[in-house]
């Protein structure tokens, strides 16, 4: 349709095109990307999120040992009764309680360093969803740019749902 | 300021890669080829800094929009001048100097004078102008 030297653009709008799309790919695409997600502020609600998650689980992980002295014991039972008993005859406890609690503050100290750790991965993990949402979207946020927002694919405009979606992927979730 | 050199001698003009006599040119044309990309450049600055404005910092509003109003300035002052011959249409051999446009501008001017000179001829106003 077109014969040599005979195209419908001219060598140097193709060659503007070319340069303004490449900027809009690499530059302000992921540019405006990553602000929208800095803005949304939804890097800290995932961590604190990854972290309450994971305080939940090891809350239900570490068993719950009550205290095993007089007022545990028998005061629930016989209530003001049981109180005044204790209060008269001093505490006691029983042989093995000591063992228990040893117990008991181990695998508390022990979710506390997991916790720890946790909540360090869960930055990594949040990072890795970001990046990736950014590189999957790239093409989406780049119309955006260079549209200069009168093109804003549905993809650019809720990037949280891509957010999820690159959370709970493989290639993330191993970061957590 | 010129990219290499144009010079007028005799009956030729000399370029710093060609030469070309006088009796054969028929063609001397200063362009601006930077000129609309500038201003598409000048005005995607402008809008990119316009409509996005409370995603950038402070200094990259300010670099946005200095980009803005030199992008077209600048591809204002790029100018090219094209030598053209019956005999050299379309060839390889077309000659293309770069420099700034008003630069360029005299010197085309100067082969206007010497052209019209050589075969005789007034040079118009507006040709040499």
């Amino acid at each position: 349709m077109f014969g040599e030297g005979n195209l419908p653009v001219t060598g140097g709008v193709a060659l503007t095109a070319l340069v303004y799309g490449a900027i809009s790919l690499f530059v302000t695409g992921p540019l405006i990307g990553e602000r929208m997600i800095a803005k949304s502020g939804w890097e800290n609600q995932c961590r604190s999120g990854l972290v309450r998650a994971i305080e939940s689980e090891q809350r239900a992980a570490v068993p719950a040992i009550p205290d095993l002295d007089c007022d545990a014991l028998i005061a629930p039972l016989f209530g003001s009764e049981g109180s005044r008993f204790c209060q008269r005859h001093g505490g006691f406890r029983l042989p093995f309680a000591d063992q228990l609690q040893a117990q008991k503050r181990r695998a508390e100290e022990l979710a506390r360093r997991t916790l720890e750790g946790a909540a360090a991965k869960a930055g990594s993990r949040c990072s890795c969803a970001i990046a990736r949402t950014l590189t999957d979207e790239r093409v989406s946020l780049a119309i955006a740019a260079a549209s200069l927002r009168l093109v804003v694919p549905r993809a650019a405009s809720d990037l949280n749902s891509g957010l999820q979606s690159a959370l709970g992927s493989d290639q993330c979730a191993m970061k957590g | 300021m010129i990219l290499g050199y144009v010079r007028v001698e005799d009956n030729a003009v000399v370029t710093h890669r060609d030469s070309y006599l006088l009796e054969t040119l028929t063609v001397v044309s200063v362009r601006r080829p930077f000129l609309t990309p500038g201003a598409a450049f000048g005005f995607a600055f402008f809008g990119f800094a316009a409509m996005f404005m409370e995603l950038l910092w402070a200094h990259e509003i300010v670099l946005t929009l200095t980009a803005s109003m030199a992008a077209p300035m600048i591809a204002a002052q790029v100018g090219q001048l094209k030598l053209l011959s019956r005999d050299l249409r379309g060839s390889e051999l077309a000659g293309v100097v770069w420099g700034r446009h008003a630069d360029l501008n005299r010197v085309r001017a100067g082969i206007v004078r010497a052209m019209a000179a050589r075969r005789n001829v007034p040079a118009s106003r507006e040709a040499v102008s």
